[in-house]
Order: structure tokens, then sequence, then C-alpha cells
């Protein structure tokens, strides 16, 4: 192989094969350098951030190769912004959809309504966002499906983060019988929620007679707690109030319907066991 | 006699806690058992002591919290541009650190206080925090060092109002914590400057002569962008 041999103008064989390689070898550095990146202020910033400081230095790398190498073959800069700009009308008009997610993107990362490992609810699809690219962002399912999301969908739509406040209020309505102490029952989950760890002090859990239903007084629990525990505890309390309120003979009501006969003389008599 | 180090093996009991760590083999097994929770650990490593000392209170049963919150039991009204010391209590976490020549790792936290949080601030861009009541002491109260340490604030009211205190809130950063057989303490000083607006930082001395420094999990050297002080923006 003639190493030599022009292949267009001035351009050698040699020098394409020198720029690939530059560009391979510029391409692997920056790889090498964000991964270091990653490794070693993986504890010492959130993840957020962290991804976003990478993919500029990734991309910030792959800019200079590429200017180095362009520079190398002897391809003149002011040339290729002039060409670059008319390509880049061109590719614009062409590919309005890739345009309009890259531009969601950057407007994802700068309103910032959601970080990486948030659980969120982008158009329906809830999960935790795994990542924001330029152009997607991806989220795993809590199923442990990976979805993709085109930025400008996601920013186009409504999102509901469910962690980014540090406190979330969650409740529960439990329907009690009317024979039974609604007051003691609302003193008995007070008492109880007061010894749970995460049950926010402030503000304070309310707890209260909410509704006069057709077979039950329906108290309503209504909790504070942080975040990061609010789902486990969600999972566990229920079931809680319910055995601590049976160990203090109140009971959970089961639908029922008092029947009055207009004929009571003549009203059919059911003895226990019919 | 709990807190300071211990040679191993050792067995320690007092009333609703046992910590007994044994050697075997390069390595040595640990158990501990405070009122019925119990932690069981192995640990492979040569000759080494245990270190028992009070740390920052944030740490159980969860680490979610960064400040400690303690509510007064009673208000405290101050007139302006006057300082005062009072006494509170906060709660005691005790750690168990494992090492040799007085290089420590964390082993172990546990407590004999039952843990509750709050938020100090909305939801949005508050704290969460750990809580605890305190009553208000002139005088150095009498404490269980295993339940209960004190804590010496001097509030100074650099304001040009009255102003009332009913809580204050400590950064877990920076905390300094002293301890002898028969008292746990921290000094801080709050600083009011406005009706609504105090800050509180930690000072680097011990309420008595003689009294050791707990080593710090959230000192500044690990978390070197994090102020030490709490800044109290929604409310004294």
């Amino acid at each position: 192989m003639n190493l030599n041999h022009i292949v267009y103008g001035n351009l050698k064989l040699s020098n394409i094969l020198f720029a690939v390689l530059v560009m391979v070898l510029g391409l692997i550095l920056a790889k090498i350098i964000s991964n270091y990146l990653r490794r070693s202020l993986k504890t010492k910033m959130n993840k957020d951030r962290l991804e976003l400081i990478i993919k500029i230095v990734y991309y910030l790398l792959v800019l200079v190769t590429v200017i180095w190498v362009l520079s190398a073959l002897g391809i003149k800069l002011s040339g290729l912004m002039v060409a670059g700009g008319f390509l880049g009308i061109i590719i614009g008009f062409a590919s309005q959809s890739i345009v309009g997610n890259l531009v969601s993107g950057i407007f994802l990362t700068i309103e910032r309504p959601m970080k990486i490992g948030n659980a969120v609810n982008i158009d329906g699809t809830v999960g935790i966002v795994e990542d924001i690219n330029i152009i997607s962002t991806r989220l795993r399912t809590f199923d442990g499906l990976d979805i993709r999301i085109p930025n400008e969908k996601v920013f186009t739509t409504s999102i509901t983060n469910y962690v980014s406040n540090i406190a979330r209020r969650f409740e529960y309505s439990i329907g009690i019988r009317y024979e039974d102490d609604a007051q003691k029952a609302i003193d008995i989950i007070i008492k109880f929620l007061n010894t749970e760890s995460f049950v926010l002090v402030n503000p304070a859990p309310l707890v209260f007679v909410a509704k006069l239903d057709d077979s039950s007084v329906n108290i309503a629990v209504k909790i504070w707690s942080p975040v990061s525990q609010w789902y486990s505890l969600y999972m566990r309390l229920l079931w809680d109030i319910k055995v601590i309120l049976e160990e203090n003979d109140i009971c959970v009501a089961f639908p029922q319907q008092v029947i009055h006969f207009a004929d009571k003389e003549n009203a059919p008599t059911i003895k226990p066991g019919q | 006699m709990i807190f300071g180090e211990h040679t191993i093996p050792c067995d320690i009991n007092q009333s609703d806690l046992q910590i007994t760590v044994l050697q075997a083999q390069n390595s040595f097994s640990y158990l501990r058992n405070c009122a019925g929770n119990i932690v069981e650990k192995l640990i492979l490593m040569n000759l080494s002591d245990i270190l028992i000392a009070p740390v920052e209170p944030i740490n159980l049963p969860s680490p979610v919290a960064s400040y400690l919150m303690i509510e007064f039991a009673r208000e405290i009204m101050l007139e302006p541009e006057t300082k005062q010391t009072v006494y509170l209590t906060f709660p005691i976490e005790t750690g168990v650190f494992v090492g040799k020549k007085g290089k420590f790792e964390l082993l172990d936290v546990f407590t004999f206080t039952k843990p509750r949080y709050t938020l100090y601030g909305e939801p949005r861009n508050g704290f969460i925090c750990k809580y605890w009541k305190s009553r208000i002491f002139l005088e150095e109260p009498e404490t269980d060092p295993m339940v209960e340490g004190i804590i010496k604030l001097d509030i100074d009211n650099a304001s040009h109002e009255w102003v009332t205190v009913n809580k204050a809130l400590f950064n877990g950063v920076g905390m300094k914590i002293y301890y002898n057989q028969n008292c746990v303490s921290m000094k801080a000083q709050m600083k009011v400057l406005e009706e609504e607006v105090a800050e509180i930082q930690f000072l680097s001395s011990a309420l008595h002569k003689e009294m050791k420094k707990s080593p710090e999990l959230y000192s500044l050297k690990r978390l070197s962008v994090v102020s030490k002080k709490a800044i109290m923006l929604e409310g004294i």
C-alpha cells in the first residue's frame, strides 16, 4: 500500500490514516478521562451534576480532537464554519424533531425539573430518571423496564417529581364502626403515630373524622414524613393502625344495611344460622 | 465505665447494654445488644482496640438528617443586646470504633433514645432535622450520659428588639462533643440577628476539664464545601 498516494488535492493516504488514528486516540482519551472523573468524583458530588460535568468534559475533548484533526488535514476552519452554517440550516430543516429534542434537552438542563435518580411521572410513565441526554431522557420503571422519552415530549408535557421536596404527605381513610368511640380511636392513632420515628413532629399528623359513611365512621389520617422514607412508612402503617385499633376493641367496619319492615306483625323471623 | 478505649477481648455489661468483642485467629467477633436490638459483626484485622464514644446524634435510625433541632419546653424571652447562658439536653448516640494507634473507624452506633424527626422550614427548601425536646436549665443539669448530653448555649441577642426563642438548630457538621464517664457535653453560641433569624455554631471547648473529645463523623475534612454554622431563617 502506497501511503504517499494522493487521495484528494494535497491530501495523502498517510494524512487520512494519521487523522483517523488521532481521532480514535482522542475518543479513547476522552472516555478514559470521563471514567476517571466519574470514579474520583462519585462520592464528592451528586450524580446529576457529575454526569453534566462529565458530558461537558467529554464533548469538549471530542471537539478539540475534531478541530485538531481537521487542521492536520489542511481543512480551513473558517471555510468549514461557513459551510457548516449552510449545512446546519439544511440539517435543521431536514430534521426538525432532532433539533427540537436538542433544544428541549438544553432547556431541561437549565430548568432542571428533575435530577438523575429522582422518581418521576412523565406523561403517565412512572420511573427513576437514569440519564438526561441532550436528545432524550431515560427512565427505569419500577418493574425494571428501560424507557427512552424524546426530550421534546419531556419538555412539553407535565412532569411530577415525587422526590424534589424533602418531605411529603400521605394519607389513609380508616372506617370504624358506628358503635365505636371515634375520639378514642383518634387518640389511639395519634399516640401510636407519636412513637414512629419517621412520622414528622412538625408538620404534625392530622387525624380527624372525615366522613359519616353508610356503614362506617371514616377517620382521615394525614402523615408527613421524609421523602426518602415515605413509601416504606406508607406500606407499613395502615396495617399497624388496624392492629392497634383492634387491640383497643375498635374494629374496622364492614358494609352493612339495617332493614325496617313496615308490616312488623308479619315480618319474617330469621333465626341464627338461617 | 463505658466511654473510652477498651482492649480486646472485652465484655461490657451495663443494664440494657451488652458489648462483647472476642478475638479469634486474626479476626474479632463483635456482638452488641442494646435493649434487645442486636448487631453482630466480624472484623478482619490484627491487633486492635475498641473506642466507645458519643457521636453526632443524627445517625439513627437512618442518616436522613444533617441537623439536630432542639425545641425548648418553655419559650425564652431575651431583651435587646444582651447575652445569656442556658443549658439544654440533647439525645446521645454512642459510636463504637475499631482501630489502633489512635486511628479509629466507626463500627456501630446505638442509642437508648427514641429518635424523632421534624421539618424546619418549608418542604421545598427546608431541612429534615433530628428532633429533641429539652427543658431549659439555668444551671448545669445532671443527666444519664448514655441517654442525654448537655449543651451549654450562649444566646446573644444582637438585635434591637426583644426576641422569643423556642428552638435551636444545630448543624451536624462541626459538632464538638466532649465526654467523661459522668457527662457528655457540647458548647454552642446562638447569635440572634433579627426577630426571626439566628445563627448557631459550636465552640471547640469542653464543659469541664479533662473531658475527652469524641471523633467527628461529619468533620469539615470530609465535607469541605459545607458550612458548619446553622442559619435559622424560618423562625427561632
